[in-house]
């Protein structure tokens, strides 16, 4: 009896929010939701989509205090690519005019690191016998600075959403290969277009 | 003794008519908390079929029978995510109905949906259908009576 009472006016709560929650949505700025679509073209033909709000993702993640996940930032240690410090050069190009940082040319591989129009491009092809990989990211640069916005190691993809949530419809992420294509994207659309 | 007998006349139909007004109360706010729906069909000849309604407000009461024990131990699983739980139910509510996830291969369909204030998911496979479909504060109520027993973060 005495946890049957919470959960009566937990009934009444949430019945109440039931019946409020039409019209606040009435008020509600258009969303921005974020895309994802994995096609698998190898043997077993697959395709994933997934749609989220990025709201949903800026409330959810404060939420979450699990192991490296804490309040919407990930502990990582120093964010390091094959000993390269990711977040030094970052800053280090944060206020630079627009240039390519890096490019890579071989017979398998290319890779271009650019900041171009407040983007910052990252574009990698490789070659392995007669397959073709093409990966390419695209992220505005305000995105990359508030995802290093926190401590030295901690990437804060709470700040980063907020900042996606302003930015206007664009591909982030696309990779293309022999068996798989995979494209990430923000726009005010709820669904996918075929 | 009329008197009495009117008194006791009155005390019966003053009882009956709140037992009744509690019922129908009680009806009213499990109907208006909506359905937890299961529909389960095996396509093989013969297979199951199955279809489960249950008013959503009966499920925090079901939870009462988990024994104490037990539901400690869900709570301590489930616990650090709790509040993103209740987050992820409050805010679907307020978002426009979408198709949130979904997985297509030659062999299985699985969607996962909000539409209205009630998430859906369904599987559509070689072998078998299956519809699950619930209020979206269905997880904030399950929330709320996991989080007392749950560890502090």
């Amino acid at each position: 009896m005495k946890r049957a009472l919470p959960a009566f006016l937990a009934l009444l709560l949430a019945a109440s929010t039931a019946l409020a929650s039409p019209l606040a949505a009435q008020a509600q700025p258009a969303q921005r939701w974020l895309h994802v679509r994995v096609e698998d073209t190898g043997n077993d033909t697959q395709t994933v989509r997934i749609s989220v709000p990025l709201t949903l993702a800026e409330k959810i993640l404060p939420a979450i205090h699990k192991d490296k996940l804490q309040g919407g930032k990930i502990k990582m240690g120093h964010i390091r690519i094959e000993g390269v410090d990711v977040r030094a050069i970052l800053e280090a190009v944060r206020d630079l005019d627009d240039a390519v940082f890096v490019t890579v040319e071989s017979d398998r591989e290319n890779v271009r690191v650019a900041k171009e129009g407040g983007y910052l491009i990252v574009k990698v092809r490789e070659q392995r016998d007669d397959r073709e990989s093409r990966v390419e990211v695209r992220v505005p640069f305000s995105v990359v600075e508030a995802l290093l916005s926190g401590e030295d190691d901690e990437l804060d993809l709470l700040a980063a959403i907020r900042v996606l949530k302003e930015m206007g419809d664009g591909v982030l992420v696309t990779v293309n290969d022999d068996h798989s294509r995979v494209r990430v994207w923000i726009d005010d659309q709820s669904t996918q277009a075929e | 003794m009329l008197r009495l007998v009117r008194a006791i006349a009155a005390l019966v139909v003053g009882a009956v008519v709140l037992a009744a007004g509690t019922v129908v109360l009680a009806a009213a706010v499990a109907y208006s908390a909506g359905t937890v729906t299961v529909r389960v069909h095996e396509k093989k000849p013969g297979g199951t079929n199955l279809f489960i309604p249950v008013p959503a407000a009966l499920v925090p009461v079901g939870l009462k029978f988990i024994p104490e024990r037990k539901l400690q131990r869900i709570s301590e699983k489930v616990g650090p995510w709790l509040p993103a739980i209740r987050a992820l139910a409050e805010e679907l509510a307020r978002i426009p109905d979408a198709t949130l996830v979904e997985v297509k291969s030659r062999r299985e369909h699985v969607r996962v949906v909000k539409r209205g204030l009630k998430l859906i998911i369904d599987v559509e496979s070689e072998d078998e259908s299956i519809h699950v479909s619930f209020p979206l504060y269905l997880l904030s109520w399950v929330a709320m009576e996991l989080e007392p027993a749950a560890p502090s973060p």
